[in-house]
């Protein structure tokens, strides 16, 4: 009852086969957790299985797109069929980069893709697993529920408008998840990083110019395994918030201490400041940004 | 017949070692200049390293070779005989090296023991390595010195080749080569943390889902680029394709889970499965690279020799047994 929730879990992450989900993934088996490694790419997702299984631990690649609630509901009856129980732990994780264009400039397919993956996927996530959590928090098993956000749940950074909001909700549904979950023993956290060293600007939809900079600044990042782990200790601690690097810590605090404040002076950071373009010009174009700028054209490959 | 391969859980050992080393040798990697000079002081720390992890057994007699003579040019290495050796036996080893480093001598522990626990006699193959000596020179020389081995009287059957890391590279390499000119193949290959992908693609995908705890895809790249220098790495004898039907000796990879080499050794037993070939791929779970030379360091080391010995031994009785049978018949 009072052993840890990331310890010997019957866990399910999502969008494992990459990234934060990988590494989550990979630190859960070495804690003696059975694994089921769900993502849209399998050959990834059987890449983190093989990893696990070279290391002795024990995983299986399930296929979801969690943007689908019936893919999310297959997912969990895979899962229930291969524990022979159901899950001890979720980690609704998979997500997408989206950005470059301000509100207005961003397509609206680009809206659209953005939330289906990062606010669906955790909706659909939720609805389906919380029941269950519930039931086995009730049979007297350790379980709990991890949904990552990000520090741009928080941050409102411009030229990320559908990601922010798609965060936020993140955000809003772990608080909420959390809530009603007082008393149930079913524990709930939401993560909410910085830069992490992951694929997710090569793989998402960020306009040319808007990539290089998230590139240049995601060497800075910390390693995914690092999150993973201070995530995974933070949950066992019953935390609600995870926010493993300082500069989420601070611009939280700010956030909240002067909001309105905070808002103009991240505007003017991105339109004056070391990252933002000089150029008052927004940009009109739609993914894949076609290559204009010759200063930034060879940033790319 | 050889035990099934159960992975266990990494001895409490390894899981220190495999600790330490992160917080010892990676950071290592930062301060050791780029280049030329690079790969000399990494020669040397190696080589303090690898005298450190691993013990030389008692009863195994070593004699250097240095033979040049028309037929097969310079043939560098030496023999490393068990004190009562099997008659009718012998491994060709071809040491592990980046391309760039170590030599018969930091392999000597390593190769002394398999020679120990085999009872077969070994000849450590000695090859030109680079920044000096840049590709082909490797298996070329690999290649002379199983002529070397043949002319000596040994016949193929007589022979496994064995190798670790670029040592199992070559070893695969010197196998397809064979194969495709026809010639008789050798009675097994053993291959310890074999190398596969020359691009470095395969450790790259690794790395991003577990870091090796001693070095980076990026070092390893640079010391491959002193190796490739302008040749393609997808030349056939880099990037080794096998069609089916191309059927390769029965085989033995063993590798370590938490190495960067895991994905290659994946690779290549997979390749060599589908083409036919009888291949056994064993990956030890939080081992690291070559962790069977580190014997004073991990208890895994012996076990892991111990079952490669055991494989190399009954590849050469069946062989041998096959051939003689032949011979009965014929
Ligand atoms: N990397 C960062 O700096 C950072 C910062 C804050 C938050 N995050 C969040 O962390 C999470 C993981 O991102 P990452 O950085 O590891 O990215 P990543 O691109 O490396 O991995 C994301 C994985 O999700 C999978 N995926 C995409 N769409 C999916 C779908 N519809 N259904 C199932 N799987 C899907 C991808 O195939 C990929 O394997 C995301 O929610 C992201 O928003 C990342």
């Amino acid at each position: 009852m009072t052993s840890k929730v990331s310890k010997n879990a019957r866990a399910i992450v999502t969008g494992a086969a990459s990234g934060i989900g990988q590494a989550f993934a990979i630190e859960l088996a070495r804690r003696g957790g059975q694994v089921v490694v769900s993502d849209i790419d399998m050959v990834g997702a059987q890449r983190t299985v093989t990893v696990i299984e070279d290391n002795g631990g024990t995983a299986i690649a399930v296929h979801c797109d969690v943007s689908r609630l019936d893919s999310v509901q297959d997912l969990a009856a895979e899962a229930c069929r291969w524990f022979e129980g159901v899950p001890t732990l979720v980690i609704n994780n998979a997500g997408v980069g989206a950005g470059g264009n301000v509100v207005g400039d961003a397509p609206m397919e680009d809206w659209q893709w953005t939330l289906g993956i990062n606010l669906w996927g955790p909706i659909n996530g939720c609805h389906v697993f919380a029941p269950m959590l519930r039931d086995a928090a009730a049979a007297g098993e350790s379980v709990g529920i991890i949904n990552v956000a990000s520090a741009a749940s928080f941050g409102a950074a411009p030229r990320m408008a559908a990601y922010n909001v798609s965060k936020a909700g993140v955000l809003s549904l772990s608080e909420t998840l959390a809530a009603e979950m007082v008393g149930t023993g079913v524990k709930v956290s939401v993560l909410c990083p910085t830069f992490v060293k992951t694929n997710i600007v090569t793989s998402g939809r960020i306009n040319a110019k808007a990539s290089a900079a998230a590139s240049r600044l995601m060497q800075f990042g910390m390693s995914a395994d690092k999150v993973a782990r201070i995530c995974l200790d933070t949950h066992d601690r019953g935390g609600l918030y995870v926010m493993p690097q300082i500069d989420a810590k601070v611009g939280w605090q700010i956030k909240r201490t002067i909001p309105h404040t905070y808002t103009r002076v991240v505007g003017l950071l991105e339109r004056y400041g070391p990252l933002g373009g000089d150029d008052s010009l927004p940009e009109t174009s739609v993914h894949p940004h076609p290559v204009a700028d010759p200063a930034t054209s060879d940033k790319e490959n | 017949m050889m035990p099934r391969f159960t992975p266990h859980p990494p001895s409490s050992r390894a899981r220190f070692a495999l600790w330490a080393t992160r917080r010892t040798l990676r950071p290592l990697e930062h301060v050791v200049p780029d280049g030329v000079l690079g790969v000399k002081v990494t020669r040397r720390l190696l080589a303090g390293m690898m005298a450190g992890a691993g013990t030389s057994p008692l009863g195994v007699e070593v004699t250097p070779v240095d033979s040049t003579t028309e037929r097969f040019g310079r043939v560098k290495g030496e023999w490393v005989r068990p004190t009562t050796p099997r008659p009718g036996m012998v491994v060709l080893y071809i040491h592990g090296s980046g391309y760039n480093l170590c030599s018969t001598k930091t392999h000597r522990p390593l190769v002394s023991r398999l020679a120990k626990e085999t009872r077969v006699t070994v000849f450590s193959a000695e090859y030109r390595l680079a920044p000096e000596h840049p590709f082909p020179a490797a298996p070329d020389d690999i290649e002379r010195a199983y002529d070397w081995l043949l002319a000596q009287g040994w016949t193929a059957d007589q022979i496994v080749v064995a190798g670790d890391s670029a040592g199992g590279h070559l070893t695969l390499d010197l196998a397809v080569r064979l194969l495709r000119e026809g010639r008789d193949l050798p009675a097994g290959l053993v291959m310890f943390s074999p190398l596969a992908d020359v691009t470095c693609s395969l450790i790259t995908e690794r790395e991003k889902a577990l870091p090796d705890p001693m070095l980076s895809a990026a070092g390893v790249r640079k010391l491959f680029a002193h190796y490739l220098l302008d040749t393609d790495p997808l030349h056939p004898r880099l990037t080794h394709v096998l069609e089916p039907g191309e059927v390769l000796p029965p085989t033995l990879i063993q590798a370590g889970g938490a190495e960067f080499l895991a994905a290659d050794a994946h690779h290549i037993a997979d390749m060599l499965e589908a083409s036919g070939t009888d291949v056994a791929l064993e990956i030890w779970p939080g081992q690291m690279h070559v962790f069977q030379a580190a014997n004073r360091m991990v208890p895994e080391a012996d076990q892991a020799l111990r079952r490669a010995a055991k494989f190399l031994v009954s590849a050469l009785q069946a062989s041998t047994a096959a051939a003689e049978a032949k011979e009965a018949t014929a």
